[in-house]
């Protein structure tokens, strides 16, 4: 009899097993935008582990299965296919707009939610897949407010915009432009530079020989922290305004004291975070917990509360709560639109010692 | 005019840095004939070690700059020329004479060898470092506010780099070393049965490239303050273009295929597209190498019969 029992026990193992809700993320562990895991990582991670502890979704623990993209189409596309064999339920993505798109259709393919969290590229929600959502602002939101600053501070001046030809700057770097012709500004001039690029002394010169008075820089963390540090360096000191990316600490860190100042534009954070789970966030991080760490937490928060509404884990099923559902996240209630996208507003911040501070 | 006279600063600290790691592919062809395909990844280590020596002095409490700078510069010269004897121990003596092309394979492992090594011990993540020395001099203030400046940091680049070039130039010409590595590029045999130690010769000198790599890393470092594992993949690449271009093999031709690559790329981000740069820097040495095939300063080789 008790061999019996034993052998029943070790063959309802792997049912527990499954009894587990597997949710699926993916983005940079590796290559030149792997530092902004320490902010999406880290979120994702510890939303799961609050889940979990207040006793998971529909009685079941939630499990993570994490890989890495590199930031890269090729290895999106190969990571996608191995995530869609590990039967998750539903898809957080990470930062990098290029990947995401190249690894969508498999997802939608075979019908499995995917919230993006930090890409910008409106094609990501224009394209139509019906199971694609995005927890930020897209890159014409982004573009709009940076433009509208630029226009409240530098109209009739001289303003450059660069970007570094990946999808997701060039996509803001053209919005911007296109917002500035169309509000009559004629001096804009758009550059681009070879992402992975240390010296920008040369392009610093050509815009300070330009006269140019206001910079909008498209720019992840290392490209656009390389940019404010010349610049100082060679006493070229227009109005700066920046990407999402430059919200983020490293940029700062590749600044120096160079970054006080500089404008980025950013998801806001709509209500306080609660401290509780900033503690938490800061324990299990290596940084300073930031917007793209709280926005990935509720986006975990959202499946979660998307498996509730409709009382199911099924892939489809989540999906249908994600286009109909509010949901109430540490980013405050938001929903989707037909598109995907989500209602967060985008809200423009400056730099000041070591953090931001919202303009308004 | 003034607008110029900024480019050329931007282009010749910038050349400044690649004619530094010219040398140590110039040197290593110099005297055994064979391209070093890893020494762009000795600078890379060069670049981590001057990082980790800083964190290290932080730890410590150090808190004088001065102190910090000299102790980080003296680990990166012996960590790195550490690692330029051991490569040239593990990857090229053994193969001393083997065909040209089984010690081209082995530099080319050598290279995917330490980025890897570097990569998988400190993480692909981009590492970064706080500005040392910020600030510079004003040399020319035009009416409409455009100012030529060089920062401190340019200034350093290039009196370091004249001074190393001149060391090494006199180490080569005037001691014993340099007549042993004269001697060893000429004939290593004949260098051998007049008393030459040839292997040792030949580590020295990868010890020597590997330092000036290191100092060339360390600067990068202290001046964009960013490093990570790829780094020195395109730098590797544009200094041994810069070699080429200046004639392999020749001291001075490196360096001033250095100072002409960092100038090309300086210009033609400043006057024609940034985006561009490289495209023109690996164009203008396809036309240089079609004209003279030997760069600017080689020799065309002599076999003798």
């Amino acid at each position: 009899m008790k061999k019996l029992l034993l052998a029943l026990a070790v063959l309802c193992l792997p049912c527990a097993a499954y009894a587990d809700i597997t949710i699926g993320a993916y983005g940079p562990l590796t290559g030149p935008v792997a530092s902004e895991s320490d902010y999406w990582k880290v979120g994702i991670e510890q939303a799961i582990e609050d889940v979990n502890a207040r006793g998971g979704v529909l009685g079941q623990k939630l499990k993570l299965e994490m890989m890495d993209d590199a930031c890269d189409p090729r290895q999106a596309v190969a990571v996608m296919n191995r995530m869609v064999t590990k039967n998750v339920k539903a898809i957080l993505s990470g930062s990098c707009s290029g990947a995401i798109l190249a690894a969508s259709p498999i997802s939608d393919e075979v019908g499995i939610p995917q919230i993006v969290t930090v890409a910008l590229n409106s094609a990501i929600t224009d394209h139509g897949w019906g199971t694609v959502y995005r927890m930020s602002g897209r890159d014409n939101d982004h573009a709009r407010v940076a433009v509208a600053y630029l226009l409240q501070k530098a109209r009739g001046k001289k303003i450059a915009i660069i970007h570094d030809k990946s999808a997701v700057t060039r996509g803001l770097a053209d919005l911007a432009e296109k917002g500035l012709r169309e509000a009559g500004e004629r001096e804009v001039e758009l550059l681009a530079i070879n992402p992975g690029e240390n010296d920008l002394s040369p392009i610093i010169a050509k815009l300070k020989n330009d006269g140019i008075d206001a910079v909008y820089l498209a720019l992840f963390m290392r490209e656009g922290g390389l940019f404010v540090r010349q610049a100082k360096d060679q006493k070229f000191l227009p109005l700066m305004v920046g990407a999402q990316p430059l919200s983020l600490l490293e940029f700062k860190r590749i600044a120096g004291d160079a970054a006080d100042g500089v404008y980025v534009v950013n998801q806001k954070v709509p209500e306080p975070i609660p401290a509780d789970v900033i503690e938490r966030l800061r324990k299990r991080g290596h940084v300073e917990p930031a917007v793209h760490t709280y926005i990935n937490y509720a986006g975990i928060e959202t499946l979660a509360q998307a498996m509730e509404q409709e009382k199911s884990a099924e892939a489809v099923r989540i999906s249908v709560a994600l286009h109909k559902g509010r949901f109430q996240t540490i980013m405050g209630e938001s929903g989707f639109n037909d598109k995907g996208d989500s209602s967060l507003a985008v809200g423009l911040y400056q730099w000041h010692g070591a953090g931001l501070v919202s303009v308004q | 005019m003034d607008y110029l006279l900024q480019q050329l600063i931007n282009g010749l600290t910038l050349g400044a840095v690649y004619g530094l790691i010219a040398i140590g592919y110039t040197m290593v062809f110099g005297i055994i004939g064979m391209i070093n395909f890893a020494h762009g990844e000795i600078y890379m280590i060069g670049a981590f070690v001057t990082v980790i020596s800083f964190v290290v002095c932080g730890l410590t409490g150090m808190d004088n700059v001065a102190v910090m700078l000299a102790v980080a510069l003296i680990v990166t010269i012996v960590v790195t020329g550490l690692y330029g004897w051991t490569i040239e121990r593990v990857a090229y003596r053994p193969l001393r004479n083997a065909p040209r092309l089984a010690a081209l394979i082995s530099s080319i492992g050598m290279s995917v060898l330490l980025q890897n090594y570097v990569q998988l011990l400190q993480g692909a993540r981009v590492k970064t470092m706080q500005p040392v020395m910020q600030g510079g001099v004003t040399l020319m203030d035009r009416a409409d506010g455009f100012t030529v400046s060089v920062s401190y940091m340019q200034i350093i680049i290039m009196v370091l780099t004249v001074a190393l070039m001149t060391g090494v130039t006199l180490v080569i010409r005037r001691t014993t070393l340099g007549r042993a590595q004269r001697a060893c590029e000429q004939d290593k045999v004949m260098a051998a049965l007049l008393g030459v130690n040839v292997d040792r010769t030949i580590a020295i000198t990868f010890v020597i490239g590997a330092v000036l790599a290191a100092i060339a890393g360390f600067m990068v470092t202290m001046y964009y303050g960013v490093v990570d594992f790829f780094m020195g993949f395109l730098a590797g690449m544009k200094a041994f273009t810069a070699a080429v271009l200046g004639g392999i093999g020749s001291l001075p031709g490196a360096m001033l295929g250095g100072l002409l690559i960092g100038l090309i790329e300086s210009f033609w981000a400043g006057y024609v597209s940034a985006q561009y740069k490289d495209v023109a820097v690996f164009g203008i040495l396809m036309l240089v190498l079609m004209l003279r095939p030997n760069g600017l300063f080689g020799r065309p080789e002599i076999e003798k019969v």
